[in-house]
């Protein structure tokens, strides 16, 4: 009879490169690709590709490029990585309820003590993990402590000497400064470091070497941050490509909506409104509310509402994120709901403009604000309603006359107005695609309305560009 | 045309601020047709003499000023006079030396009570400034009618209330109004460069200050009819009046020699003469040779015709201060071509034994202060400046400027920059971009990389064309001093420099000599620093005194061991290529050394010099001479023009150019490739050769070779000068090869090689060299006796992190028999990152057992009470193992960056970790031709831009060094391997010529993860 492998009682996953296998479907496996940090300019993550061309970790990014020729580089996100941890935390969350994150080294642990009911042998965690880690780079360590497994040290397997021996020091999360002391004294691995006694440690380093020591033995536990799972939900997508239109966002749009109908299933909660957020590369946001009647908690029923929004939307830029937000939840409750009265925050003006911009669409509801810039139609800029000042009023400063209204450029008789004043002399940005020099003059026209003209030397000829009345 | 001056004018010198050069503002204003031209920089004179050469080439007045910015305004000055232009410089000196480098202090009561009663005083108000304050009705009081208000029109909304403030503030004050452009720019389509350097100034991009930008590009140097239309006719007018009242010419700067270097009661040509005689009759105790007498003779009467004494003397003085001072020294440059530098001293090069031109130093035609270059011991060079100052005082004597102008790379990153490329992409160009790839220029590479895809690609190329050579900002030169008879700062404004008591100029060594001001070159020489400490020891272990003159010529046994390339350590021939040549030239007397020396240098390669005169030396060629003439100035280099100062005297004796012509010649050599100069030279050269019976293809040929000579070609002097102590280095490493090294190793950095490389080689000759010690150790390196024979003791300056002050305060308080517990060093408190230092170097060995337990000993948690010290007495006691043979090497290196212990490949043989391979000593005994495989640690990697993508990696193992050839393509393809390797497998074809062992590399592999350290460095690329 085979008697079955007890679960150990702790496991540690640690992802090796989670940014990059995030980025890494942007490109073809054979492309070389490297995350740097920016910094230092150094390289923190790199793929297949790349190693093989003899591309290194913690190499300078100069030289990543002198040793491939086609090499694409991607600036690490911290945050975004943390993201995805945590994403990874909270799907496994579903299978083990004691997840704890260790965002430093971008791992994770898990305690099993309490599961030996859902899994009888560390074969069965495994496959339960991998489900979740399809895909990602990962190092599962099974310890009886959780400092054992996350120095990747499997004391179950063999005798904690053995083990030891080649778990090195530098690796340990002790000050910097003390694993130096320690590799200058020549105690580079832990089974060294366990060899000294735990007295002449104290009497030499303090109290982090020796609690280190205790938490490697068990004699000590590591204080851990089990994971509380948040009461919003707030999770973001990037996409593989910009995506154009409402069927290129599909894919993600359900995949978000999935996430969020697993959330609310775990709560037992449902929810009458979310927010999408799409974000295009230069940062632009557009905002996509969805208010629904009753509460639901079915994928497929957002979506159904998601869809019928997006189609009456006009996306203002390509995207390049999606992003879901749910924050006011009630609990699933078997009742059914009647409508619900309007409020007095749905009459408020941003609801007013909102339902007006769905009426007449974005681009009859607008106001203008002041940006800076030097030429006039880039000082002035169009802007959604809610965001716009009351007036234009405040637009130009004293020794910076512009007229209020600007007009789109148009060709006038010269001969049929009078010029007043000096002439202001203004030189379109040279960076900019299409570089000319104006002289502005204040005129007046047969109506005795007071224009401003602009004469193109490049053109000879006179624009009218706004009115000063 | 209504007369117009500009009298507000900033150029590039005005740091950032403006976009055009001086020159170019000059040209355009005399294009303009304007009736003078100002350059007003920012508390600065440092772009005059370049307006000025360009206002005489123009013939346009040149208004020399400067401006100050304040709150109330701008201030701009113009002088008058000489009296003017010297209370501006004291002026400008005042208010520099009040901030640190690069920056002034200005107040403008200072205007009212420093003298500038011979400048004109003009006033650019404040924006929006309506009312005059109190302190100007006071300074317009003080100016009287040189005082106006300066109004500027720049087409914009506001022109029209300024000009309203601006006759306002004039009505006020009872003052003038003059026109100016303020010009920033001579011509308009500079307008995108000033918005980025105005960017790269405030370290943003033009993007993101678009609201701070000048809006167009009025700030130019506009036509006359132009600015009648935009200023009323008085006010133009007016400019125009007050140039008129203007009439410096920094021509009139009269330099005025130090005096006190003539003693009272001798005229300067009588003492230089006297003091010449004397030292030509110490040089020559057994008579002066007749032709050193008429040369030295004729150098006089020419010095005295130029008076030029004042200079001479100035240097002697100098070289008098060092030799008194034990320091030693030696001028090079086109001085040793003069026997008076000889005879006082200066020089080490002795006329009698070689052909020196005295027109390639000091040329009547050329009519430029002679050049005098000596070099210092490098670690004693500040006790000469120290000197200088002393004798002259601050106020007459300083540093000149290096302007630091924008070179390739530095402006593809600023203006990479400011145009908004990432720092990344920016990097990546960096790195791509290959200054020595002489296939595509760099425009080219650029584009390749992809840069005009990004939409500001196209302004990259154009800006950094246009930015390459503005100057950045004002450095100092290595050691150029001008010191003045009176106050310096009635030449020239004097600033401070970044490090602290010294000052500096604010011209460069083109604005001294254009103006011919006395410029003395104080620079520093590691190796003179090398010998003095070497001679010391010797004199010390061995009871010989030396010195560079005294040692012994012509020793056949010294050039035997620089013909076999033992050159490691010898001054100019232990690089890589002149330890190559020196086995195939073999030297055998002093004129082979200074051939050698010349031989390997850019011009004479690019020429194709070389190959030539080594058929020739080994008689499988011929020597070829179309007249006697020509062979006169040949035959001491076999035909072959090896020296700048024979293509002077070809050009005189075959084209019939005067010696003044053919210096000329000899600048625009260093220059042709970017003037263009050459091309008129050619024309004289060839009709010159034809008229005198050469035929054509000769001509061409030795155009040719004047053209590759470029700025590389050594002078003859500068060669023999450099012999002198080359010869004299290879001696002291012949003779007395531990007190050769000691003296090196105690003088780095310097020269080509580590210390750890110089150690090897030192135990290469049997030198024994000892450990760092507690007991036994110095600060320095030095000579002890140890078994009847000297040994070399390694210094606590080898020790990586020690501080000087804690080695003084160890070896001060070091018993007589030495310390014998570590307790009684750590009583010293002494920091304990220097005893950590220590230990890590095995400096504790003797009292403290192995590294690794003096460190445990050492570490201690901090104080603690009595009580629970007593406590835990014994408690800490630990018997640490000992480092293994390959850890004591990691550590050796990562503490002191060598070993001494078992060379890392031989450690790493006996381990047999390595796959079988030939050792560099071996090399020599295989067949030439033969596939070999080498291992080695890379100590070298070089690229030399001769080498047409050739890169040259040393590889060193136990038993020497191997020589790798790695040709352009392959260096491509298999460049990851090679390119950071610390350990490096090679595969190749071994290659011997006259025992000169080259392996061609043909497959790299980058062995280095089987190296237990990272520690060992390489030189790279230097």
């Amino acid at each position: 009879m085979v008697v079955p492998a007890s679960i150990p009682p702790w496991a540690y996953i640690r992802c090796f490169q989670l940014y990059l296998e995030h980025i890494q479907r942007r490109y073809s496996d054979e492309q070389p690709v490297v995350v740097y940090e920016v910094t230092g300019l150094r390289v923190v993550q790199a793929n297949q590709a790349a190693l093989a061309c003899g591309v290194e970790v913690a190499m300078p990014l100069s030289d990543a490029w002198l040793l491939c020729d086609n090499l694409q580089t991607e600036q690490y996100d911290e945050a975004t990585e943390r993201q995805l941890l945590a994403d990874i935390a909270l799907a496994l969350y579903a299978d083990f309820a004691e997840v704890a994150q260790d965002p430093e080294h971008c791992g994770l642990w898990l305690r099993l003590q309490g599961l030996q009911r859902l899994y009888q042998d560390p074969g069965q965690v495994k496959h339960r993990i991998q489900t979740h880690l399809t895909g990602a780079g990962y190092q599962l360590t099974f310890a009886s402590n959780p400092r054992c497994a996350q120095l990747g040290l499997d004391d179950l397997q063999q005798p904690m000497a053995d083990a030891s021996q080649h778990c090195l020091v530098i690796n340990t999360p002790l000050d910097e400064a003390v694993k130096v002391r320690l590799l200058h004294m020549g105690v580079d691995t832990l089974d060294k470091l366990l060899k000294v006694p735990t007295t002449a440690l104290g009497k030499k380093f303090g109290a982090p070497v020796v609690r280190l020591v205790a938490e490697l033995r068990g004699q000590q536990r590591l204080p851990l941050q089990w994971l509380q799972p948040a009461d919003n939900f707030n999770h973001r997508v990037e996409l593989a490509a910009e995506a154009r239109s409402w069927a290129a966002l599909r894919f993600s749009c359900k995949r978000l909506l999935q996430m969020l109908q697993r959330y609310l299933q775990t709560r037992q909660l449902a929810l009458t409104r979310f927010l999408i957020v799409l974000t295009c590369r230069q940062g632009l946001h557009q905002q996509i509310p969805i208010q629904l009647a009753y509460p639901q908690t079915q994928a497929d029923d957002f979506f159904a509402l998601l869809q019928v929004a997006m189609e009456a939307t006009k996306l203002r830029a390509p995207v390049m994120y999606v992003q879901l937000e749910a924050q006011h939840f009630e609990q699933l409750q078997a009742t059914s709901y009647g409508f619900e009265p309007v409020t007095g925050e749905q009459t408020a003006l941003p609801a007013l403009l909102n339902r007006l911009q769905m009426k007449l669409g974005d681009a009859r509801v607008y106001g203008y604000r002041r940006k800076p810039g030097w030429m006039p139609e880039s000082q002035q800029e169009q802007a959604p309603a809610a965001s716009a000042p009351g007036t234009t009023g405040n637009l130009q400063a004293a020794d910076d006359w512009r007229p209020p209204w600007l007009v789109t450029p148009e060709v006038v008789d010269i001969n049929e107005w009078q010029l007043h004043g000096q002439p202001q002399r203004l030189q379109s940005p040279w960076w900019q695609p299409r570089s000319e020099q104006r002289d502005y003059m204040l005129a007046r026209d047969h109506h005795r309305r007071w224009g401003w003209l602009y004469f193109l030397a490049a053109e000879q000829r006179w624009y009218l560009h706004g009115w000063a009345s | 045309m209504t007369a117009y001056a500009e009298l507000h004018c900033l150029t590039h010198y005005s740091f950032l601020q403006a976009a055009s050069s001086p020159a170019e503002m000059v040209q355009r204003a005399a294009e303009l047709g304007y009736q003078a031209i100002s350059v007003t920089d920012e508390c600065s004179f440092a772009g005059v003499v370049k307006a000025w050469q360009a206002a005489k080439a123009h013939k346009i007045q040149l208004l020399v000023g400067c401006f100050f910015n304040d709150p109330t305004g701008r201030y701009v000055c113009l002088v008058k006079n000489l009296a003017g232009y010297q209370q501006l410089s004291a002026l400008i000196s005042h208010c520099r030396q009040q901030a640190e480098k690069g920056s002034y202090v200005f107040k403008p009561q200072w205007l009212l009570s420093k003298p500038l009663s011979d400048c004109e005083l003009l006033w650019l108000p404040a924006a929006n400034t309506q009312t005059v304050y109190a302190q100007i009705a006071d300074i317009r009081r003080l100016y009287g009618s040189r005082f106006a208000i300066l109004a500027v029109r720049d087409r914009l909304a506001s022109d029209q209330a300024c000009a309203r403030a601006v006759s306002s503030l004039a009505a006020q004050l009872d003052a003038p109004i003059a026109a100016s452009n303020a010009a920033l720019l001579h011509s308009p389509e500079r307008l995108p460069l000033l918005h980025t350097l105005n960017a790269i100034a405030a370290n943003t991009t033009v993007a993101a200050m678009e609201s701070e930008h000048w809006v167009n590009a009025e700030r130019h140097l506009r036509p006359c009819d132009q600015l009648t239309q935009l200023f009323p006719l008085k006010w133009l007018q007016q400019s125009a009046l007050i140039a008129r009242q203007c009439s410096f010419d920094l021509g009139c700067l009269r330099y005025q020699y130090p005096g006190e270097v003539v003693p009272a009661g001798c005229t300067p040509s009588n003492y230089l003469a006297e003091q010449a005689q004397a030292g030509a009759e110490r040089r020559y105790p057994a008579g002066v040779p007749q032709k050193v007498q008429s040369q030295l003779d004729s150098e006089l009467a020419l010095v005295e015709q130029l008076k030029y004494e004042h200079f001479f003397l100035t240097i002697y003085d100098l070289v008098q201060f060092a030799e008194s001072q034990h320091i030693l020294f030696q001028g090079r440059g086109s001085a040793a071509n003069s026997v008076l530098c000889y005879c006082l001293g200066i020089t080490a090069v002795d006329p009698d034994q070689s052909e020196l031109l005295f027109e390639r130093f000091i040329s009547k035609e050329r009519d430029e202060p002679p050049d005098i270059d000596v070099d210092f011991e490098h670690q004693r060079r500040e006790e000469v400046i120290q000197y200088i100052y002393r004798k002259y005082g601050r106020h007459r004597a300083a540093l000149t400027a290096t302007v630091i102008t924008y070179r390739l790379r530095s402006a593809i990153k600023d203006v990479g920059k400011a145009l908004g490329f990432p720092l990344a992409q920016l990097s990546q160009l960096l790195t791509r971009l290959d200054r020595r790839d002489s296939e595509d220029d760099w425009q080219q590479q650029l584009d390749a990389l992809g840069v005009l895809q990004h939409p500001m690609g196209g302004h990259l190329l154009q800006l950094v064309e246009q930015i390459r050579g503005f100057p950045r900002h004002l450095s100092q030169h290595v050691g150029g001093f001008v010191i003045a008879a009176e106050r310096l700062s009635d030449l020239v404004p004097v600033e401070n420099a970044a490090m602290p008591e010294r000052t500096v100029i604010q011209w460069d060594k083109n604005d001294i000599e254009a103006l011919k001001l006395l410029k003395v070159d104080v620079l520093g020489l590691g190796m003179l620093s090398a010998l003095r400490r070497g001679f010391q020891w010797v004199e010390h272990c061995y009871g010989r005194t030396l010195t560079i003159g005294s040692i012994p010529q012509e020793d056949p046994s010294v050039y035997a061991m620089l013909q076999r390339a033992d050159a490691v350590g010898i001054f100019q021939v232990e690089s890589r290529a002149q330890m190559n040549m020196l086995p195939r030239l073999k030297p055998k007397t002093f004129y082979d050394l200074v051939v050698q020396i010349a031989i390997v240098r850019p011009g004479p390669i690019q020429g194709d010099m070389v190959h030539p005169y080594l058929r020739r030396r080994d008689g499988l060629e011929p020597e070829d001479y179309p007249n006697p003439a020509v062979e006169a100035v040949l035959k001491r280099t076999l035909g072959v023009p090896i020296f700048q100062e024979q293509v002077i005297k070809l050009a005189m004796v075959a084209a019939g150019f005067s010696g003044g012509e053919a210096d000329q010649l000899r600048r625009a050599m260093g220059t042709w490739k970017s003037t263009g100069q050459m091309i008129e030279f050619k024309r004289k050269i060839v009709s010159g050769m034809l008229a005198r019976g050469y035929d054509e293809s000769f001509a061409l040929r030795l155009f040719e070779q004047i053209c590759g000579f470029g700025e590389y070609g050594f002078p003859e002097s500068h060669s023999a000068s450099f012999a002198n102590l080359a010869y004299a280095s290879a001696w002291l490493k012949y003779y007395y090869p531990a007190a050769f090294y000691v003296g090196l190793l105690n003088s780095l950095p310097m020269g080509f090689y580590s210390a750890a490389q110089l150690i090897q080689d030192a135990r290469q000759h049997q030198v024994t060299v000892l450990p760092v010690c507690i007991n036994n150790s110095l600060w320095e390196h030095q000579l002890t006796k140890e078994d009847e024979s000297w040994a070399l003791r390694l210094g606590f300056c080898v020790v990586k992190g020690l501080s000087k002050a804690a080695s003084v305060e160890i070896t001060a308080a070091r018993p007589g028999v030495g310390f014998a517990k570590l307790t009684e060093i750590e009583s010293l408190a002494i920091p304990s990152s220097d005893l950590q230092a220590l230990a890590s170097a095995d400096a504790f060995r003797g009292i403290a057992g192995h590294r690794y337990q003096a460190r445990w000993d050492m570490t201690h948690l901090g104080e603690q009470l009595p009580l629970l010290t007593e406590a835990e007495a014994g408690q800490a006691e630990y018997q640490l193992t000992e480092p293994s043979a390959v850890d004591t090497m990691v550590q050796d290196y990562a503490a002191t960056g060598l070993t001494l212990g078992t060379h890392p490949l031989a450690l790493l043989n006996q381990q047999g970790v390595l796959p079988t391979h030939k050792r560099a000593q071996e090399l020599i005994h295989l067949r030439s031709g033969q596939v070999v495989t080498v291992i080695g640690l890379v100590v070298g990697r070089q690229r030399p831009s001769t080498s047409t993508g050739v890169t040259f990696i040393t590889l060193e193992d136990e038993t020497g060094n191997v020589n790798v050839v790695l040709w352009q393509k392959l260096g491509r393809q298999q460049r990851q391997h090679w390119l950071h390797a610390k350990l490096l497998q090679v595969t190749g074809t071994v290659e011997i010529e006259e025992s000169v062992v080259h392996v061609v590399a043909g497959r790299l592999r980058d062995i280095s993860d089987r190296l237990p350290t990272q520690a060992i460095r390489s030189r790279d690329f230097h």
